[in-house]
C-alpha cells in the first residue's frame, strides 16, 4: 500500500508538535540567556555575577541538540508500539551512533 | 560578552537564514564563511556554532512540512542510519584533517552549491517502478503526498535505497566536518538516486538534517568546542530568520535573488580558497 495510514498521520502530528514546542522552548531559553547577559553588562547587581547568562544560553543550545534525539526516541517508542521491529532496530542503531559520536567527542576533549 | 557583537551575529544569521530559506538552502553554508571571514572566528568554533544553527533551522521548519504531509518519516529514519554513520566518521576525522583542507573542502561545496542553484531540479518520480523484493518495499517506505494543484493524494515509490544511502553517508560526513546541512549531496541523493518527488525530497531532507547534525553537534558539545557566546545568537538568528524571514521576503523576484546568491556563493568560495592558502581575512572583527 502506498497511501498514508491514519496512524502514520497521527505520528507525524505528534512529531510536529514535539519539534514546534521544542524549537520555541530552546529559542526562548537562548533569548533569556542573551537578555540576562545584556542586562548584566548594564546593571551591576550581584545576581548577574552569581549566575551567568552563558549558562542559560548553553542550556538552550543543549535543548536544540537534544531535540532531534528526543524525536528519535519518540519514533522508537511509536515503532515498538506498532511492533515494527525492523524499523525499531534502525531507530535504535541511529541512537547508538549518536551516542558513539558523543563518546568520541568526550575522548577528544 | 560584547552586546554589539552578539547583535551583529544575530542579524547576520537572520539574514543568511531568511535569504537561504527563500531559495531552499540551509543557512549553514553561509554561517561558517561569515563567522570566519567577517567576524574572524576560528574555523572549528565557526563549524561548531553553525551545526547548532543547522539543527535549529531543521527543527523549526520541520513542523510545517510534517503537518502538510510531505515528509516521509520512515524513509528519513532509514537514511539517517547512513547520515549519522557519515557524521560519526566526520567527527573522527576533525582532529586529523588540517585546517587548510577544511577551507578547500568548503570551497568545493560552495562552488557545487552555486552550480546546483543554476540547475533546475527535475521531477523523475514515476519513471521507474520498485521491485516487490526491494528494500523500500520490504520496509514499507513507499508513500503518498497531498498535491494541492491536483487536489488529491499522489502515490510515489522509493527506488535504489542502497545508492541513496551511499550518497547520504557522504552527506553526513561533510555535515559533521563543515557544520552544514549538506544539501549539496542530499539533493542529488533524493532526486536522482531515490527518485522522490521534489516536494517530498525537500521536506524529508530537511527533516533528516536535525538528526544528522545532532550526531556532529553532540561530539562538538562533549569536546567543549561550542562557544555559547557565538552559537547562541547565531542559533536564535537562524530560527527567527527561517520562521519570519522567508515570509517577509516572498515579494522579491526569485530569479534575480537566485543570481545574486550564485554571485555570493562564488565570492565566498574565492575567499575560502584564499584562506586555505593563508591569505589574510577581510572584514569586521569583534
Amino acid at each position: 500500500m502506498n497511501g498514508k495510514t491514519s496512524a502514520l498521520q497521527a505520528q507525524e502530528r505528534q512529531i510536529a508538535a514535539l519539534l514546534f514546542f521544542g524549537t520555541r522552548l530552546a529559542s526562548a531559553v537562548i533569548g533569556a540567556g542573551l537578555a540576562w547577559q545584556v542586562l548584566g553588562s548594564y546593571l551591576h547587581a550581584p545576581a548577574f555575577k552569581q549566575f551567568s547568562g552563558g549558562t542559560i544560553i548553553t542550556l538552550g543550545i543543549g535543548i536544540f541538540i537534544g531535540l532531534p534525539i528526543v524525536r528519535l526516541l519518540l519514533m522508537l517508542v511509536m515503532l515498538l508500539r506498532e511492533r515494527d521491529y525492523p524499523l525499531s532496530l534502525v531507530a535504535a542503531i541511529v541512537l547508538g551512533i549518536i551516542f558513539s559520536a558523543a563518546l568520541a567527542g568526550l575522548r577528544m576533549h | 560578552m560584547d552586546t554589539s557583537f552578539a547583535l551583529w551575529l544575530f542579524v547576520a544569521a537572520f539574514a543568511a537564514s531568511a535569504l537561504g530559506g527563500l531559495l531552499g538552502m540551509a543557512s549553514g553554508i553561509f554561517i561558517v564563511p561569515i563567522l570566519t571571514m567577517l567576524a574572524g572566528v576560528d574555523i572549528h568554533v565557526a563549524i561548531a556554532a553553525s551545526i547548532v544553527s543547522v539543527i535549529a533551522c531543521s527543527c523549526a521548519s520541520a513542523a510545517p512540512f510534517l503537518e502538510s504531509g510531505l515528509t516521509n518519516i520512515r524513509l528519513a529514519l532509514v537514511l539517517e542510519l547512513a547520515t549519522t554513520l557519515g557524521a560519526l566518521s566526520g567527527v573522527l576525522l576533525t582532529g586529523v584533517i588540517p585546517t587548510s583542507y577544511l577551507y578547500l573542502l568548503f570551497t568545493a561545496v560552495l562552488l557545487l552549491s552555486a552550480q546546483q542553484m543554476l540547475t533546475r531540479r527535475v521531477d523523475a518520480n514515476g519513471l521507474m517502478a520498485a521491485g516487490e523484493g526491494s528494500l523500500a518495499t520490504r520496509l514499507r517506505l513507499h508513500s503518498s503526498y497531498p498535491d494541492r494543484t491536483l487536489g488529491r493524494d499522489v502515490a510515489y515509490q522509493v527506488l535504489r535505497v542502497p545508492l541513496g544511502m551511499a550518497l547520504m553517508y557522504g552527506a553526513g560526513l561533510i555535515s559533521a566536518l563543515l557544520g552544514i546541512g549538506s544539501g549539496v549531496l542530499k539533493i542529488p541523493a533524493m532526486d536522482t538516486a531515490l527518485r522522490l518527488p521534489i516536494k517530498v525530497s525537500s521536506a524529508t531532507s530537511n527533516f533528516m538534517i536535525g538528526v544528522t547534525a545532532a550526531a556532529g553537534a553532540c561530539a562538538y558539545f562533549a569536546r567543549g568546542d561550542i562557544n555559547a557566546a557565538i552559537a547562541g545568537p547565531v542559533a536564535l538568528g537562524s530560527v527567527v530568520g527561517s520562521l519570519l524571514g522567508a515570509r517577509l521576503l516572498l515579494g522579491l523576484p526569485n530569479e534575480k535573488l537566485r543570481l545574486f546568491f550564485v554571485i555570493v556563493l562564488v565570492a565566498l568560495a574565492v575567499q575560502m580558497l584564499l584562506s586555505a592558502f593563508g591569505v589574510h581575512r577581510i572584514g569586521i572583527h569583534p
